[in-house]
């Protein structure tokens, strides 16, 4: 579950239906319970009328006065309201004019006791039965013992409960669903906050923005002050080690270019002059090398991505005019729209130290092909390919590579610039290689790097 | 030929200006961006040096500022961070050639002999008019293979006409390429250099490789190959 909406609405939603269902279970339960006794003790009631009614004879015969009845369904045919006296033995004494055919066999009695259950009318009809022992005294000696029986239909309350079942599944649902209606809503607006500042961390991602700015809801204060903090130290601590460099480049390589020129002095003897000049030249070396290095800043998560086509444009363009003798013809394979997430200055260097190197070594035809859409592992990947029409790389290319970082050579040739470029390429994230140009038939530099 | 260099480290600025001046150019230096600035525009210059940092007014300034003015003189970058971006920016503001610090000095030297020939058309070290060839590095002249011996100034002024061979060259132009500012500007002397060259280059007149159009100054007429 990766999304807090979802978690606290499924959440809100499981506690509402349980709460719902228990709820309904229970008033259920309770409602058709009450119904039921209050049914219970109204035929109750009606034995009592009924025993107010009747009258038995010496000889034991039951009679019931017709217009005594206290209840008038009591004289209809079929009307769900029906009353009847039984022997003792089990046999019918009387029944209601209401009552057709017989019922479903009585429990025995003890005198005084009060049955409530349930019995069946000979058509099937389920009944709801209060029944009463009674033993009625004709003389001093002579006693009869009755069951009187009032019979009501359960149907009749059944479809009265369900009726009230309904209803009550009806209202709870429609609650219940407002209910939800109205906890989203609370969601959306209690999340609002937190997607607000996901949209501004996504334009500080687009390079729209630099800080989180605007109000900021109390509980999300320390997280945004947080952010903000981070960015503003980030970019602080860029500039002052980008400015910490500049002036270190700037100071060491001044008194350098003074110290190289002394090596030129002809009052000075010759061998300490190629001593002189072969150190500068390694100091040079190593410095160049260091600084480019550090002032290589890598991927960066947040920046705006950079099109790839108007760097190499802007590239051929600038070498185009240093290697004029040249005549120089670069061919750019680029789609315009290919953009990846990389500092500008790491790109323009990456670009300018390869561009350089084909311009340089080859005879004056540059290749410059790139795409996307390369799949390594979860992450795509751009492909880009310099070309020249050289004569190749020789020798090994670890060695190559590796050249500048040892920066104990003299030859300034293709591995100051191809150890910078690798580098720049390993701080992105990415791959470098190389490789003999299959058309162009000179050295071919292939690297790979996170879009 | 006439240099501006603009450059703030001092001891740097001084080499370069021993340098340039010893392979014969006339050179105009400050250390300071605004005033470096104001030489760029102002001096008849050939090329101009530019250090991007400088106090005043950064270089990339000054390039734009040159090239608005209409100056299409070539300009080389001379600057220590040597980050590609900084070289593209200085490319794109209008200068030709980039030289990272610390350079060696005879680099320098080739990078602006190259953008002086090529800003004259010329694609190969070597000029060559006709039966005349100069090399613009050893600083030989030779006419149909030999050596011809010059001096330095006769070199500047044959030089400077090779270069824009089949321009007129006023001789006021002349004077500000080849001399320095304080020398002594009397454009006499350029006759006079025009005439040993003439002596030296044609000595039995059959060649005519300087043309003189009067009242609007020279022209090498040797057809360039």
């Amino acid at each position: 579950m990766h999304s807090i909406a979802a978690r606290l609405s499924l959440a809100a939603s499981l506690v509402l239906a349980g709460f719902v269902l228990i709820t309904a279970l229970a008033l259920q339960s309770s409602v058709h319970q009450r119904a039921e006794r209050a049914r219970y003790e109204r035929l109750q009631g009606l034995i009592y009328a009924l025993l107010g009614a009747s009258d038995v004879a010496a000889e034991g015969a039951v009679q019931v006065s017709t217009a005594e009845l206290p209840d008038a369904r009591l004289r209809q045919l079929n009307s769900g309201l029906y009353a009847a006296v039984f022997s003792a033995g089990g046999d019918s004494l009387w029944q209601s004019p209401s009552l057709l055919g017989g019922l479903s066999a009585l429990p025995a009695l003890e005198v005084g006791e009060w049955r409530f259950t349930e019995l069946q009318r000979a058509g099937g009809e389920p009944l709801m039965a209060a029944l009463f022992g009674v033993e009625w005294a004709v003389s001093a000696e002579h006693s009869y013992r009755f069951t009187f029986a009032a019979l009501g239909s359960a149907d009749e309350l059944a479809d009265q409960l369900a009726s009230f079942d309904r209803m009550l599944w009806l209202v709870l649902g429609s609650f219940s669903v407002l209910l939800l209606l109205a906890q989203l809503a609370v969601l959306r607006w209690g999340l609002a906050p937190l997607r607000k500042l996901a949209a501004q961390i996504r334009a500080i991602e687009a390079g729209e923005a630099s800080q989180i700015s605007g109000p900021v809801h109390r509980e999300l204060r320390p997280l945004s002050h947080g952010l903000n903090a981070l960015l503003r130290s980030e970019q602080a601590q860029r500039s002052r080690y980008r400015d910490a460099l500049d002036d270190l480049a700037h100071s060491l390589k001044t008194p350098l270019a003074v110290l190289r020129n002394l090596a030129a002095e002809r009052q000075l003897p010759a061998a300490e002059r190629a001593l002189l000049d072969e150190h500068t030249t390694r100091m040079e070396q190593i410095v160049g090398y260091q600084l480019q290095r550090a002032a290589t800043r890598g991927r960066r998560a947040l920046s705006a991505p950079l099109a790839l086509r108007p760097a190499v444009e802007r590239l051929a363009r600038s070498l185009e005019k240093v290697f004029a003798d040249k005549r120089c013809n670069f061919t750019i394979e680029i789609d315009p729209a290919l953009d990846l997430r990389i500092d500008e200055g790491d790109l323009l260097e990456l670009l300018g130290n390869l561009m350089e190197n084909a311009t340089k070594y080859g005879r004056g035809t540059v290749r410059i092909a790139a795409r996307g859409g390369l799949q390594v592992g979860d992450d795509e990947r751009i492909e880009l390919l310099v070309e020249d029409d050289g004569p190749g790389f020789s020798g090994d290319a670890a060695e190559l590579l590796a050249r500048g970082a040892r920066a104990d050579t003299h030859s300034e040739g293709q591995g100051i610039g191809l150890a910078l470029a690798a580098d720049i390429v390993r701080s992105c994230g990415g791959e470098l290689s190389l490789q003999r140009a299959e058309q162009l038939g000179g050295a071919r530099v292939r690297v790979t790097l996170p879009r | 030929m006439r240099a501006v260099v603009i450059e703030d480290e001092e001891a740097l600025r001084e080499q370069v200006v021993a340098a340039l001046q010893g392979a014969g150019f006339n050179v105009d230096a400050s250390g300071d961006g605004r005033e470096g600035a104001w030489l760029a525009r102002e001096m008849p210059a050939d090329v101009a040096l530019v250090d991007l940092g400088l106090p005043g007014q950064d270089g990339l300034q000054i390039i734009r500022e040159v090239r608005a003015a209409g100056r299409d003189y070539p300009i080389l970058i001379l600057t220590a961070r040597s980050r590609w971006q900084e070289k593209v920016e200085g490319l794109e503001a209008g200068a030709d050639d980039y030289l990272a610090k610390p350079f060696h000095i005879e680099e320098l030297l080739a990078r602006v002999r190259a953008l002086l020939r090529r800003s004259g058309g010329w694609a190969q070290t070597t000029l060559n008019c006709g039966p005349l060839a100069l090399d613009t590095r050893s600083q030989a002249v030779s006419l149909r293979g030999e050596r011809v011996a010059l001096t330095a100034y006769e070199y500047r002024v044959l030089e400077y006409l090779m270069l824009h061979a089949g321009t007129v060259i006023s001789k006021s132009t002349l004077t500000e390429h080849i001399y320095a500012e304080d020398a002594d500007r009397d454009s006499n002397t350029i006759e006079v250099f025009v005439r040993r060259l003439r002596k030296k280059l044609d000595p039995d007149g059959q060649l005519q490789p300087i043309e003189t159009l009067r009242g609007r100054g020279y022209r090498l007429n040797l057809a360039r190959g």
